[in-house]
Parts: C-alpha cells; structure tokens; sequence
C-alpha cells in the first residue's frame, strides 16, 4: 500500500516534494511520535496496544497519519524558500538578527582577508598551497569585487557567488533572468541543476529538524525520565544536523557550478525567443542584458534592435524584374 | 606580487562552531547525571490478580485472588479492576500468577450446577453448529444425536442443558467447547457414535 501511495503523491507533487520534505517530515514525525509513546507507556505495551486494534482501525490510522504528514509536508513546502534563505543568511530585521548578520559578515571578510595575506606569503607557502587557497576563495568566497554583498553565512557566500557570475561575465540579473530563461531549458539541461536543489532543500530541513528534535526531546528526557541510553541517541541529532547542513553547503557547490553552465551555454535561447539580436561583444552583451532587466524589472523602454540591411540584389534580378514590368506595361499588339 | 615574509597573518577566530559543539558536549555530564538521578516511583495501581497459575474453564474463587499494585502503565482498556468481576466466573485460557487479568481472558458467570463436575470437550464446529455465528461462552444448549447410517433409529436428545464454554477458531478449524457431565461421559460418547450432532438453544 504504503509503495503506491508514495506513487500517488509523487504524481501530484514530484520529486523535489517527495525528497525534499516528504520523506524529513515523515521521519520528524515518526521518531517523534515513537518516542513520545516509549516515554508516556513504553514501547513495548504502545506496540501490543497497537496489536489488538483491528484491522479496520490499524488502516485508518496509517492512512489518517499519512494524510496529517502530507498536509503538513505542503505547508512545510512553501516556505522551503524562505528556510532556504534563512540558511543563506538573509534575516528579517531584528536588532539582534542585524548585529549577528553584521559580525557573521565581518568574519566571513577577515577569512577572506586572511586567505588573501596568506597568498602574499610566498616565501611560507607553496604553489599548491597557494592554488588551494584561491580556489577556495573562488568557491566560497563572491569575487572580489562583490566583497562588500558578503552573507553571514557559508551556503550563503557559496551561492552568492554562483548568482553574480551571470552577472560579472555577461551583464545578467539571474534573479529576473532566471524564471525567463527556465522554461526553455531542456529536462535534460535543468536536471543536474534541480537535483542539487531537492539535495540542499532536503539537507537544509533535515538539518533543522534533527537540531529541532534534540532540543524538543533532549530536555524533556532529561527532566521527566533516567533513559540516559534515548538521551543519548537523541542528542546525536545535534551532530546530525551540522553535518546535513555541510552537505548543503557541498550541493550548494555542485548547484552554484550547474547554474554558472547553464548561464554560458543557453542565455542566448531566451535572447533569440525574444527577437533580440546576438551580442558580438562583451561589452555589447553586457549593455543588451542591461536593457533587458531594465525592462522586465522596472519596464524601461528597450531601444529596437537594428533592421537587418536589406540583401543586395544582383543585376540579373533587376534586370528580370524590369522586364516583367514592361510586359505588364506595354498591350500585347493584336 | 609581493614578497611578504614577515610574521604569517592569523586566522579569524569562529565563535559559533565553539559554541555549537560545546553545547553538545554538555551530553556528557547530563547523562551522568540523569544516570544517577533518583526517580520518583512511577504510578501504580490496585489490581486483582492470581496467586498461581490457573487453567482454563476455572470457575474462580475469592482464594483464588489478591489485590496488588502493579505499574499503571501495565494496565490496558480492558484490564479487570475488582475481584466482584472476577469471582464466579470461569477463565477462558491459562492465565499466569501475579499478571493483569484481561476482560477477554474471562468467561461469564454460569449457572453452578452446569459447569460443577463436568469434563471440557470440543467439538468440530461448522457455521450451522455455532448458529450463524451467533452461539458464544455462556450459552446453555442441547444437544441432540441424528443417526447417520440407520435411517430407522430415531434422533435421541442427549443433554437438555449443557454450557457452552467457550468457541475456539485455530486455523480455518472452528471447535465448541462444551461443559459435559463427568458422569455421563461415557452415555455421550455411546450416543454420538455413528451420528450427526446438533446444538439447539433455546430462544426468548
């Protein structure tokens, strides 16, 4: 049963719902849930409870709980992009919220800082030592010029920089450029780069659910019971939930260099879609996507493309126009 | 670029991983402590419960039971709480010594005379013999004997009143077990050879 209803659901909302809250909704609840009653009853005499309810009761309830957790699952879904951008370090504006974006930001520029001095040390370091470094600046760091739009935090940085990429190369607003450019995309193209999505959103909310769990369920064992062997179980959530959040962090690479790939190879599909001339030079390129996000964004007029000149004809085909002319001109002689 | 080689620069230091992780390690002097953390008893409750092991169909006396205090999380929706629901009454299965007792392993209160002296036999059953479905623990029938065979010899009735003491299905097998008087064990087993049994209960 449980196989097909998990198709069913897959149908109606895909995959990146399935994956990415689905499946930390269902595992949040269910461990919950098992705790709870091995606190309140014990597991052993839950489970004979559970036994001795008939067949018709044990179904509703499965079914019952699948519905709750799917219900649940959707709001939940909704505001994955909102959670998203709280791991990136995008904060609503309380005065604590803004003195901790404010130091977090600041060491995230003392690092970079510091890898960058550390460089200037050639006579310490090696050029692989050295290479490393800059890659690391590279990946996890916006480029130089960008230094001053540092997020608090290191997914947030690491998806800052895939998002000014477009930009610094090509002239491109990825936040408005995006949702017009998606639709051409191949499945094949934007596969790779949606399967990081589902990765870093199932990570993210794992990672807040195994640090939600041990802060729900740690104390109340503490306090209300001497099951120190659940309490240290539960408290592995803790550790569970920094290392979801290093893998976000490592998707969130594979994504940032995804989406800098499809940038290069299919910006000039949404150009040619909207009858737009393909830029010969950067600097062309850079004034075309301006005008575009100008337009789409604040819709500032965008000057027309150049007429193409009209091709050249050569003389044989004035001269048969002519002699068409003429013929029609001139009344055939009785 | 340049040639720096003074003092190398040092690494901003990074509170939140400290302060994350050190929470973690406060894991280790609380389970130390919840180790050794004196509980309070949990909640217990009064129940009756046998001093020893019973057998099945034991008409179950007042000796036969205690009040104890058990763990109220031992107790179930149908748990028997007071002996005057248990004392009178025959159990259905064994039941252990000092283990609550369950509504459904208890039988109900029979007429005295119809279990007293009397042996527990089954008897193959199909949907007709348990009436529908309808015959259960408790019931008083008869019992009557229809020659298989010898279509000349007549249908005898063999018990007026017999207890039905429970209805048992293993498998796809049913069987009644019946309360049948020790001495006419042998006039039963006489009666019955060669013969269709059926039960009949009264109605009203």
């Amino acid at each position: 049963m449980f196989p097909s209803v998990l198709q069913e659901l897959r149908k109606y909302f895909g995959r990146d719902f399935l994956l990415g809250v689905f499946f930390p909704v269902l595992i949040f609840i269910g461990t919950s849930l098992a705790l709870y009653y091995e606190i309140t009853q014990g597991a052993e005499v839950a489970l004979a409870t559970w036994e001795k309810l008939s067949l018709q009761t044990q179904v509703f309830s499965i079914l019952a709980g699948l519905i709750a957790v799917t219900v649940l699952a959707a709001l939940i879904y909704n505001f994955q992009y909102s959670l998203t951008r709280l791991f990136e370090g995008y904060w609503p504006r309380f005065r604590i919220l803004s003195t901790l974006r404010n130091t977090r930001t600041r060491l995230y520029k003392e690092r970079w800082d510091y890898l960058e001095a550390l460089t200037q040390q050639s006579s310490t370091l090696t050029d692989a030592e050295k290479n490393e470094i800059t890659e690391e600046q590279l990946i996890f760091y916006p480029p130089p010029i960008h230094l001053n739009r540092l997020m608090p935090t290191r997914i947030g940085n690491t998806l800052l920089a895939s998002e000014v990429y477009a930009l610094d190369r090509y002239g491109i607003d990825s936040s408005i450029i995006w949702t017009r450019l998606r639709p051409l995309l191949t499945d094949k193209a934007v596969a790779p780069l949606e399967d990081s999505r589902t990765a870093i959103d199932f990570m993210l909310l794992m990672s807040v659910f195994a640090a939600t769990f041990t802060l729900i369920w740690c104390p109340v064992l503490a306090l209300f019971t001497n099951q120190w062997g659940l309490f240290l179980l539960c408290a592995l959530g803790w550790p569970l939930a920094w290392i979801c959040y290093q893998n976000a962090v490592q998707r969130a690479l594979d994504y940032s260099e995804q989406l800098k790939a499809i940038f290069d190879l299919y910006r000039h599909d949404l150009l040619k879609v909207l009858g737009r001339p393909i830029p010969t030079s950067a600097k062309a390129e850079h004034k075309e996507w301006r005008e575009l996000s100008d337009f789409l964004y604040y819709n500032v007029p965008m000057p027309s493309p150049p007429t193409a000149p009209e091709k050249p004809q050569d003389w044989s085909q004035v001269a048969t126009a002519l002699a068409e002319l003429l013929k029609r001109m001139s009344p055939p002689i009785p | 670029m340049s040639t720096n080689t003074g003092q190398p620069p040092k690494p901003p230091r990074d509170f939140v991983p400290w302060i994350y992780w050190t929470l973690f390690m406060l894991v280790v002097p609380v389970t130390v402590w919840m180790a050794n953390k004196p509980m309070p008893p949990k909640p217990q409750v009064s129940l009756p419960l046998f001093n020893h092991e019973v057998p099945a169909y034991h008409i179950i006396a007042l000796k036969d039971i205690s009040m104890r205090w058990i763990d109220k999380y031992d107790v179930t929706t149908d748990t028997m709480h007071t002996k005057s629901d248990l004392v009178g009454h025959y159990t259905l299965n064994a039941i252990h010594a000092f283990q609550p007792i369950h509504a459904s392993q208890i039988g109900p209160k029979p007429d005295p005379r119809l279990i007293a002296n009397t042996l527990a036999v089954a008897l193959p059953a199909n949907i007709a013999t348990i009436l529908g479905g309808s015959l259960q623990a408790g019931d008083i029938v008869s019992i009557a004997a229809v020659p298989l065979s010898n279509t000349t010899s007549l249908p005898t009735i063999i018990f007026d009143a017999v207890l039905v003491l429970n209805i048992k299905s293993v498998g796809s097998q049913t069987v009644i077990i019946l309360a049948l008087p020790i001495n006419r064990w042998l006039d039963y087993l006489t009666k019955t050879r060669n013969t269709m049994i059926v039960l009949a209960r009264q109605v009203g």
